[in-house]
């Protein structure tokens, strides 16, 4: 059973009665903290990542606590140990994460993660690899009614079935709301070797501008899927994830890396109750919550909580690009209306500037009544920075090596 | 009207010829009258001394028209061509059918010492045999033979008791006589038995929503007496009217709650549509998770737990479209009757109640019906006899409307694409084969199909057949036989990847037979006892592929046989007109070819009452239950992905015990029956999974089930009042439900092994039914419903992982929702009350959650990136009016 069928009934009857409502809940819970987070995948002959940290409670701030952990190592079947790779320093560590390099480690081996933490040693079973599965295509889908881009995925071993997850790593281009052809330059600055003498506007180099900008974001969904219902260890354009076509990522150029593992079943389980525990709860039909325990455990005190799946893996990645000419969804740029400022008079441009306000270019367009005119540039009209500054909405100037389009 | 007709057509002609023709060859004749009328034509004009039992299934009619002196010789010639004996004996003439009538006595009989039964007797007996009917209060009946009247001792007298109007059967009715020691009541096709001190008695019947008749009789020995009552007419003065109290009093049994379809009818539901489910959940010691659930929790029990008769047929989904509506036609029912603690010896298979559910039978005398228009389904109904006087039927059909429900949804949203339907049809047909014996047919179908926007569709549905046959063997015994076949099947349709398309199907089939019977053995004892069998076909799931690209690998778990049978006895021990035992026991066996062991075990039914007086009495019980097959379900509902499992190997029997004491009293002149009843109870083996267990096409499902156990108690209040402008029933329930699990499973056992809150346990739960009738034309209904918040499992951290963040949630069931609070009112407006109209136009005009208050179904937290919202999800979190017409022809 998918737990999408379940989860999407619930809400179909909702919007039948068209009476049901869903409002806001928060109780007034203290709350249990502390219980150790143990998160990443052993992958041979790579350096491998590991997150050590403690949840919070459900009212604090903090997502997660930083755990002072120690003598982090993965420990091989035949003895070998591969340590932390520790920059000549000694821990106990609050960094959160460690590495390990296992290059050269033999597949054929078991293996285990095993860690220290507040004088409490704590251990994964010992495990094999599961072996890893080509990704044959990744691709998208547009709905009907071009409202959904949908990624899919193919894949296939020579094994009868398998239990897959994947990671998907998003970089995606877009452009600030308002068009900026020029930055403010207060006076007494200096750009391109010259020093401004009064407050004015400068033209922007390429590269330079606050028009396009890059993000990139891990998924936080949970993806996996298993093939122990068919015939064969094959997926055929299966569903990753659906982005609607208001979602910011899909408003210009869109890539996806995903990273594919083959897990375990236990490991499989371990990560449908993790997805349950965060979707599916709370509708008419819903399971309900169960308890996740992972391979993690406390060696000397198996009765203690720790909470995470420790996995041999090899994982294959594959990337994808979606061009916005491929997308076409409609967009209507001038949903609401900007706050813009007409600010013609140039002393007032630092009060503006210091108000957190950023110059856009406002194109007038020739007016028909006046054939002769030509229609030109201004760039008197201010904008709250938000607006023009494509950094502010989270993403940065660094565009990727292997994007596709060229730098303007 | 037709005999009528003839009479005076006879009378008539007897007038006018008479008049004519004087002295002799005076013509004389019927024309077209039947056997009744004819004889009755023979007493007037010819002897008086003609006996005669007519034979109701005969229909032909007499025309004879001869001179007077021929006329006798003539009809009895006519009647002798149709079957009827004439003899003639001591100047009187006796007119059976199908029988002779001996008019010498066997050689040597006077010689005899033991009376044996004399030729001429066996007219008396036959006649005496032949059962009165009841047409006025003042007058003596004489029950038996009087001339082989008993000197003492007692005699039994035994009979229907039907509507004078239209011939159904009433049920429910208490027959008792003055002693107050003798009591019982009428069953199922209205049929009761009394043993009588011989002499002369006073009888009475009362029932709900009837005029009280005391009858006179003379009783000489064992008799029939068939009676008709009519409904109350709150118009006429002096009519007494008692209420069901009756039955409270008399009865050891506790813990049974019975509404009538009236009620049923009053009672405001959401959309308006007349629901017997919902009603039932209304009633104290009844719960259920949450709105738009048909899935109820009996005393603490589970879901699984509860059988659901439906003319004794098993209905295991009883609700359309998933708990929105449940799946009886209001208009074909009767009544509903929930055993929450005393449950008969002759009921068995699951944990915590039995719900009857009855047809009502057909009109007898005319054909009439109804239509009726509400918001989500149509309803017809048609009734009426097919023989007169002997064979009824009653047909009900009910369909949604046709998805008006997505077309008012936007086309944006994901579900314009979807439809939602379903229907149901009920049959019932019965026929009097004779005055002991009776042959009832039931047929049920209901069908449910919902689906996505054109990906996914769930479809369900149940089809119920019985015939049962009830029979009077003697005075002494009677028997019930309904052999039948239950099925529900259900199947879910995804053919969202074309790649992984599926249908994921499972169904129960049930065969079952079940003959009952009843038999007074003296004053004090009452015996019962029969035989109960099910023969399960239960196929846990099948997994195939759609479409010609899947990828999915056909796969059906093996179908699950076996044979569940029963033998069980009780006994009604009247010990004086105070104190009342009853007794039962059931043997259950399990039998399951091929896995395994033979579980089976006794099931003890105990019950006693004490009554002071004839308003106020105690009871006690003790009832032990066995369950074989088990609702598999991870969801605090009844959800649509539930399926069934038999008892196996590795999946022990639920067993449990209850122990119940109560106090009733009526008080204010019959009207209102207060009961207090509290109860303890335990249940072993109770179904629960592991965390994460695979519950869908799992072949070694037994691994990933835990043994839990349940304990639950409670106190029940509950004031109910039947009669009167006010009527309706006031409700206070505390009680409290755990569940432990028995294993231990390390660090994996659910709450460490402590007792933890079941998902139905909301201690405090009140509860208000109440219809107001103004007039005859407008009553006011309204229902209350207050109750805790039932537990949840609510997440207390989060933390960061796998790029998002995820939740860690509390130990089982340690949180409650916020309380439950809803008001419901509907106005009612009946027809005039002309009896010569030929259609009644009624209507409902409702609101379902008046004060619209937000009613948490449940709490739910989602996690977007690294937010975490917590939210609260309400079904009806508004007001929500409704009309309901309803047209009766």
């Amino acid at each position: 059973m998918k737990p999408r069928l379940v989860f999407r009934l619930p809400m179909l009857l909702l919007a039948i009665l068209a009476t049901a409502c869903v409002y806001d809940f928060n109780p007034d819970l203290s709350g249990k903290e502390g219980i150790l987070i143990v998160e990443g995948d052993i992958v041979l002959g790579q350096t491998s990542s590991f997150n050590i940290r403690r949840s919070t409670a459900l009212d604090s701030w903090n997502l997660f606590e930083y755990a002072a952990y120690s003598n982090l190592r993965v420990e091989a079947s035949d003895g070998t140990l591969y340590p932390e790779r520790s920059f000549g320093l000694e821990g106990p560590f609050i960094s959160g994460t460690g590495q390990i390099d296992l290059s050269g480690a033999d597949p054929s081996l078991e293996y285990r993660l095993a860690f220290d933490c507040d004088g409490r040693h704590y251990a994964t079973h010992w495990s094999n690899a599961v072996p890893g599965a080509v990704i044959d295509s990744l691709s998208f889908t547009i709905n009907e009614a071009r409202t959904d881009l949908a990624v899919k995925l193919s894949t296939h071993s020579d094994e009868t079935s398998g239990y897959y997850r994947w990671t998907a790593v998003e970089t995606w281009e877009y452009l600030s709301e308002a068009y900026s052809s020029h930055f403010f330059a207060p006076a007494g600055t200096t750009y391109y070797g010259i020093k401004v003498e009064r407050d004015t506007v400068l033209p922007y180099q390429r590269g330079e501008n606050l028009i396009y900008c890059w993000n990139s974001a891990q998924r936080s969904e949970l993806l996996m899927a298993t093939t122990e219902s068919l015939s064969e260890d094959r997926l055929v354009n299966h569903q990753l994830y659906t982005l609607n076509y208001n979602d910011e990522r899909v408003s210009r150029v869109y890539s996806v890396e995903v990273s594919q593992t083959r897990i375990s079943e236990e490991a499989y389980r371990y990560w449908e109750k993790m997805q349950r525990n965060s979707t599916d709860i709370g509708g008419l039909f819903s399971p309900e919550p169960s308890e996740v325990r992972g391979n993690v455990v406390n060696v000397d005190d198996a009765a203690e909580m720790v909470l995470g799946f420790v996995s041999i893996v090899k994982p294959v990645t594959k990337r994808l690009f979606i061009l916005d000419s491929e997308i076409l969804f409609y967009r209507d740029p001038h949903r609401v209306p900007l706050p813009e400022r007409e600010v013609p008079e140039r002393d007032e441009w630092t009060n503006y500037y210091q108000r957190g306000y950023l110059p856009t270019t406002v194109y007038e367009p020739p007016d028909p009544a006046e054939t002769t005119k030509p229609g030109y540039i201004e760039l008197y009209h201010w904008l709250p920075a938000r607006c023009v500054d494509c950094r502010l909405k989270g993403g940065t100037k660094n565009k990727p090596d292997y994007w596709p389009t060229p730098e303007i | 009207m037709r005999s009528f007709r003839s009479i005076l057509l006879a009378v008539l002609l007897g007038c006018t010829l008479a008049a004519q023709a004087q002295p002799a060859g005076e013509v004389f004749g019927v024309v077209k009258a039947d056997a009744v009328t004819l004889v009755d034509f023979l007493r007037k004009e010819i002897s008086p001394d003609i006996f005669f039992v007519p034979d109701s299934a005969d229909h032909r009619t007499y025309t004879i028209r001869v001179p007077r002196e021929q006329f006798l010789e003539r009809a009895f010639a006519e009647m002798q061509g149709n079957g009827y004996t004439v003899t003639a004996y001591d100047g009187k003439y006796f007119i059976l059918h199908g029988m002779d009538l001996a008019t010498t006595l066997p050689v040597g009989y006077f010689n005899r010492r033991e009376m044996a039964p004399a030729a001429d007797d066996s007219l008396k007996q036959y006649l005496g045999e032949q059962t009165s009917r009841m047409t006025f209060q003042n007058k003596v009946y004489e029950i038996g033979d009087p001339d082989q009247r008993r000197k003492s001792g007692r005699a039994t007298v035994r009979g229907y008791v039907r509507d004078v109007a239209s011939g159904e059967p009433l049920v429910g009715v208490s027959v008792y006589d003055d002693s107050g020691k003798n009591y019982v009541q009428t069953d199922e096709y209205g049929f009761y038995r009394i043993a009588l001190p011989v002499g002369e008695n006073k009888l009475s019947f009362s029932g709900y929503s009837l005029e009280d008749m005391k009858l006179d009789l003379k009783v000489y020995g064992d008799g029939g007496l068939d009676v008709v009552m009519k409904e109350k007419v709150f118009s006429l003065t002096g009519a007494v009217i008692t209420s069901e109290s009756m039955d409270r009093h008399r009865s050891a049994r506790m813990g049974i709650e019975k509404v009538r379809i009236n009620m049923i009818k009053n009672v405001p539901v959401v959309f308006g549509e007349a629901d017997a489910l919902k009603v039932v959940m209304t009633l104290p010691g009844v719960k259920s998770v949450g709105e738009a659930s048909s899935g109820f929790n009996v005393r603490g029990g589970s879901t699984d737990q509860n059988l659901v008769l439906f003319n004794g047929g098993t209905i295991y989904n009883p609700n359309h479209m998933f708990g929105l509506l449940s799946a009886f036609n209001p208009d074909i029912i009767s009544d509903v009757e929930l055993f929450k603690s005393s449950i008969p010896a002759s009921y068995g298979g699951r944990i915590s109640s039995v719900l009857e559910v009855r047809n009502r039978e057909g009109n007898s005398k005319k054909v009439q019906g109804s239509l009726g228009l509400g918001l989500l389904t149509s309803r017809l109904h048609l009734e009426g006899p097919l023989v007169k006087d002997r064979t009824t039927f009653i047909l009900g059909a009910r369909t949604s409307y046709s998805n008006w429900i997505f077309r008012v949804l936007p086309t944006s949203s994901d579900y314009s694409g979807g439809k939602a339907y379903f229907q149901d049809v009920n049959l019932g047909l019965s026929h009097k084969v004779n005055e002991r014996n009776s042959v009832h047919l039931y047929g049920y179908w209901s069908n449910d199909r919902f689906s996505f926007s054109n990906d996914t569709t769930f479809r369900y549905r149940n089809i119920n057949g019985s015939l049962r046959w009830h029979s009077i063997f003697s005075e002494k015994v009677s028997m019930t036989a309904t052999v039948g076949y239950d099925s529900y099947h259900y199947s879910i349709e995804d053919v969202f990847n074309a790649h992984a398309a599926y249908r994921l199907s499972n169904a129960v089939d049930q065969g079952f037979a079940k003959i009952e019977f009843k038999s007074p053995l003296s004053d004090a004892h009452t015996l019962e006892y029969g035989l109960n069998a099910v023969l399960y076909d239960l196929n846990p799931g099948s997994y195939h592929p759609v479409g010609e690209v899947s990828l999915i690998e056909s796969k059906d778990l093996d179908r699950e046989r076996a044979l569940e049978a029963a033998l069980f006895v009780s006994d009604i021990w009247k010990v004086d007109e105070h104190l009342t035992f009853d007794a039962g026991l059931r043997w259950s066996q399990f039998l399951r070819p091929r896995n395994g062991k033979f579980r089976g075990g006794p099931e003890i039914r105990l019950s006693g009452k004490y009554s002071f007086n004839d308003v106020t009495s105690v009871k006690a019980g003790f009832n032990t239950m066995r369950q074989y097959i088990h609702m598999i379900s991870n969801s605090v509902n009844i959800s649509p992905t539930d399926s069934w499992r038999l008892t196996s190997d590795d999946i022990r029997p639920q067993d449990g015990w209850q122990a119940a004491a109560g106090f009733y009293r009526t008080l204010m002149g019959n009207t209102v029956d207060i009961s207090l009843e509290g109860y303890y109870k335990r249940v072993h083996h109770y179904v629960d999974y592991k965390s994460g267990a695979v519950l869908v096409m799992n072949p070694n499902l037994a691994d990933d089930l835990i043994d839990t156990e349940n304990r639950s108690y409670g106190v029940e209040f509950l004031a109910k009042k039947t009669l009167g402008k006010l009527n309706g029933w006031v409700s206070y329930t505390w009680s409290r439900s755990f569940l432990r699990e028995t294993e231990d499973r390390g660090v994996n056992t659910i709450n460490g092994g402590n007792w933890y809150n079941a998902p139905c346990d909301k201690p405090h739960d009140v509860k208000v039914v109440a219809n107001y009738k103004f007039t005859h034309r407008f009553s006011l209904s309204a229902n209350l419903d207050y109750a805790s918040g039932r537990p949840v499992t609510i997440p207390i951290g989060k933390y960061l992982y796998a790029g998002g963040a995820r939740l860690v949630y509390s130990d089982r069931n340690s949180y409650r929702i916020p309380d439950y609070f809803r008001l419901d009112l509907a106005l009612i407006i009946e027809p005039g009350h002309y009896l010569k109209q030929l259609t009644h136009l009624s209507f409902t005009v409702g609101c379902y959650n008046v004060t619209g208050r937000k009613n948490p179904y449940s709490v739910f937290y989602t996690t977007e990136g690294t937010n975490i919202s917590g939210h609260i999800l309400s079904v009806f979190a508004t007001q929500i009016p409704y009309v309901n017409f309803n047209l009766k022809f």
